[in-house]
């Protein structure tokens, strides 16, 4: 099996930020994560599409965390696309769901 | 000319050049006639062409200087060969790149090959004879001058046929020896550079990096470091090995002392190096304790060495010396800074693998401190564990376990997972393992201990700007049926292997903990009923199988075991099959496996 590189993509829609990740959200692309999120935070609204992460560990659930915290201590919002694989399943387990801003699919951000 | 009665003068000329005038002055006048004019005129051009050739003569020789001059400054000279009549003729700055006074060569073919280094002649001359019927020659080849210097030389010959049929050869040789120590010093301190960054094993190492010396620079070589405060030679290499164990009983015999004037110990106490062009018998006398000694060191026959400080960080810790004896030369200057290079380099390389070696013990040493170094006996219950640092160089990890009795017959069985990795991790590990212990003593429950790990998480400061940390507790609870109440925080459930085979899963999710001040905790209860078997296990296992539903392969393998399975051997399966999957630099590994009898 071919391993998924890290991807990632920035896209502006109706005034929020949306980051397209995919492949594997682990120690490997926490260089390139944080090269982008650290031009991205704004106290707008940040949109964190998951959707096509094959894998998620710790550290990339650590970034996910920190995200979050960096952007509602800025004033702004941050929405969590978990989508219904590896992130759904770090999310679950941490009992998240309740604590981050989580949407299935990135359509139902509204 | 008023006081003669007849004169006449007559302009020098050569080769239409004016170079003068002859005046003659003749007493009577009768004596001039224009029938003597034609001697008159002869006279006057011999006159000119001696003054010519003298005029000439001086430029040549003027040319001479100046060239001999110029090659001299190119450390170069020409000769020129007669085959039939075998006369050489060398320039004196030739003669002087072979070592020799001027007119010091004999002029013959053989005393030129006899002067080439035994090893290059049956090429040189080759060259030479191939040349001859051919345009000429162009090599490099060593020469040994009269001192023993052995010297490298770039020789280029032409082959120059005159019209009477004779063939002379003549050329330019150029003394190129600093070049090629250059070339050789490179060569040399590359190869040694990359021997030196091939292993951290730095005995081994330096064990080939002396022989590597013996090979190109000595026909000795040792490496001595303070180890404990006493100096070890740590390597000793020599081209014949015989010697080597003769020095090596030496050196049993007679501890080299550290307060010596000379060699290692002075070298290392000075932090600089020491250079013998050449070794007095008065020092071997000097430096022997007794006649046995110095015997045994004459019988060695050194001639010259070199010992350079192996300095890092400010600190000289060794030596490097390199000795020749039987090959019959000796160091030059320019042989000190090639092992003073030597020396930087390689105490550059001991440094870091000390460190590295330190810093590997420390990890050790603070791992096991964060697991528990031996697991209980639980009466009834067959117990083990199996511990994995993950791979990239970082040997503390942040997983961790731990299994003590907390009241009336009641076991406390922890597993957890602290993110990232190295010190600030371990800190975490400490935290959280201590507080568990801690807790425990007022209240056994899971519930209780995850809310006071989770405290002290919170209460924590690290460097880090959010931490976290994940876990299962168990509080089991021995009996007929067993009971064990689990509660997760943010931990992959436990595992449960009824004695039938079925696998079924522990608890419910739960908030992670270091993060929010209130986690969110279901603990659930189950029955443990004999043969059962309890796996409880970090996310490196299942994380092992990557993309490929981790979860669902660990569900298999425990399946798969065979009914009486011991803990250790559950566990010990668990693990093998998980690495398998694992690629290098995967994540810690942390099982723990409670079987009941």
């Amino acid at each position: 099996v071919r391993r998924p590189e890290f991807s990632l993509t920035r896209e502006e829609m109706d005034g929020a930020v949306v980051l397209h990740l995919a492949g594997e959200l682990d120690l490997g692309a926490e260089t390139a994560y944080r090269h982008e999120i650290d031009g991205t935070l704004t106290d707008g609204t940040l949109v964190l599409d998951l959707s096509d992460i094959s894998f998620m560990d710790s550290t990339g659930l650590r970034l996910l965390l920190e995200t979050d915290a960096h952007v509602r201590a800025n004033g702004g919002r941050c929405v969590i696309v978990q989508g219904t694989g590896a992130v759904h399943r770090v999310i679950a387990q941490g009992l998240l769901e309740s604590r981050l801003e989580v949407v299935e699919r990135l359509e139902q951000v509204d | 000319v008023p006081e003669h009665n007849a004169w006449a003068a007559i302009p020098l000329v050569a080769h239409r050049t004016v170079l003068g005038a002859l005046a003659l002055s003749f007493g009577d006048p009768a004596a001039v006639r224009p029938a003597q004019r034609p001697g008159m005129l002869a006279l006057a051009s011999q006159c000119a062409q001696a003054l010519e050739r003298a005029l000439l003569y001086n430029d040549i020789s003027l040319a001479n200087e100046r060239l001999e001059a110029a090659l001299d400054a190119g450390r170069m000279g020409w000769w020129e060969w007669d085959p039939e009549r075998d006369r050489v003729v060398w320039s004196p700055s030739l003669e002087r790149i072979y070592g020799l006074e001027p007119g010091g060569f004999g002029g013959t073919y053989e005393e030129y090959l006899a002067r080439v280094h035994p090893d290059d002649r049956d090429a040189v001359r080759q060259a030479i004879e191939q040349g001859l019927s051919g345009e000429g020659h162009e090599f490099e080849h060593r020469i040994v001058t009269p001192s023993g210097e052995v010297r490298w030389v770039d020789g280029r010959g032409r082959v120059l046929r005159r019209g009477d049929g004779e063939t002379r050869i003549g050329g330019l040789s150029m003394d190129v020896t600093e070049r090629k120590r250059n070339e050789q010093a490179l060569r040399f301190l590359a190869e040694a550079s990359d021997l030196l960054s091939q292993t951290l094993d730095y005995e081994r190492t330096l064990q080939r990096l002396a022989e590597l010396v013996v090979d190109r620079l000595a026909d000795w070589c040792a490496v001595t470091v303070v180890e404990d405060g006493r100096l070890v030679d740590v390597a000793v290499a020599h081209s014949d090995p015989a010697k080597v164990a003769l020095v090596r009983d030496l050196q049993e015999r007679y501890p080299q002392d550290a307060d010596a004037l000379s060699g290692a110990p002075a070298v290392i106490r000075s932090g600089r190096t020491e250079y013998l062009p050449s070794i007095p018998d008065e020092l071997l006398v000097a430096v022997s304790p007794d006649a046995d000694v110095l015997q045994a060191l004459r019988d060695l026959g050194l001639r010259s060495v070199i010992t350079a400080p192996l300095t890092a960080r400010g600190r000289t810790f060794g030596a490097i010396s390199m000795v020749l004896a039987e090959s019959g030369s000796n160091y030059q200057p320019g042989d000190v800074e090639l092992a003073e290079d030597l020396a930087h380099r390689a105490a550059l390389a001991i440094d870091n693998a000390r460190l590295f070696r330190e810093r590997s013990e420390i990890a050790d040493i603070l791992q096991a401190s964060l697991l528990p170094p031996v697991l209980p006996a639980i009466p009834g219950f067959d117990v083990a564990a199996r511990y994995l640092p993950g791979g990239g160089g970082v040997r503390v990890g942040g997983d961790f376990y731990d299994v003590f009795p907390t009241r009336e017959g009641r076991w406390q069985i922890v597993i957890g997972d602290v993110c990232g990795k190295g010190a600030p991790a371990a800190t975490l590990t400490g935290v959280a393992r201590h507080t568990g212990r801690a807790a425990a003593m007022d209240d056994d429950s899971p519930l209780h201990l995850l809310r006071a790990i989770n405290a002290a998480l919170r209460r924590t400061d690290t460097a880090e700007d959010l931490r976290f940390c994940t876990a299962a507790i168990g509080l089991l609870e021995p009996g007929a049926p067993s009971r064990v109440t689990i509660a997760r925080a943010g931990h992959p459930p436990p595992l449960l292997r009824r004695a039938d085979g079925t696998v079924a899963e522990l608890g419910s999710p739960g908030t992670l903990l270091g993060v929010y001040d209130d986690p969110e905790l279901h603990p659930a209860t189950a029955e443990l009923a004999s043969g059962d078997a309890l796996v409880l296990y970090t996310d490196g296992v299942p994380d092992s199988w990557w993309n490929a539903g981790g979860e669902a392969r660990l569900a298999e393998t425990i399946q798969g075991l065979p009914g009486g399975a011991a803990a250790a051997e559950v566990a010990a399966r668990i693990e093998e099959s998980a690495l398998a999957g694992r690629e290098s630099g995967g994540d810690d590994i942390a099982i723990l496996v409670l079987r009941a009898l």
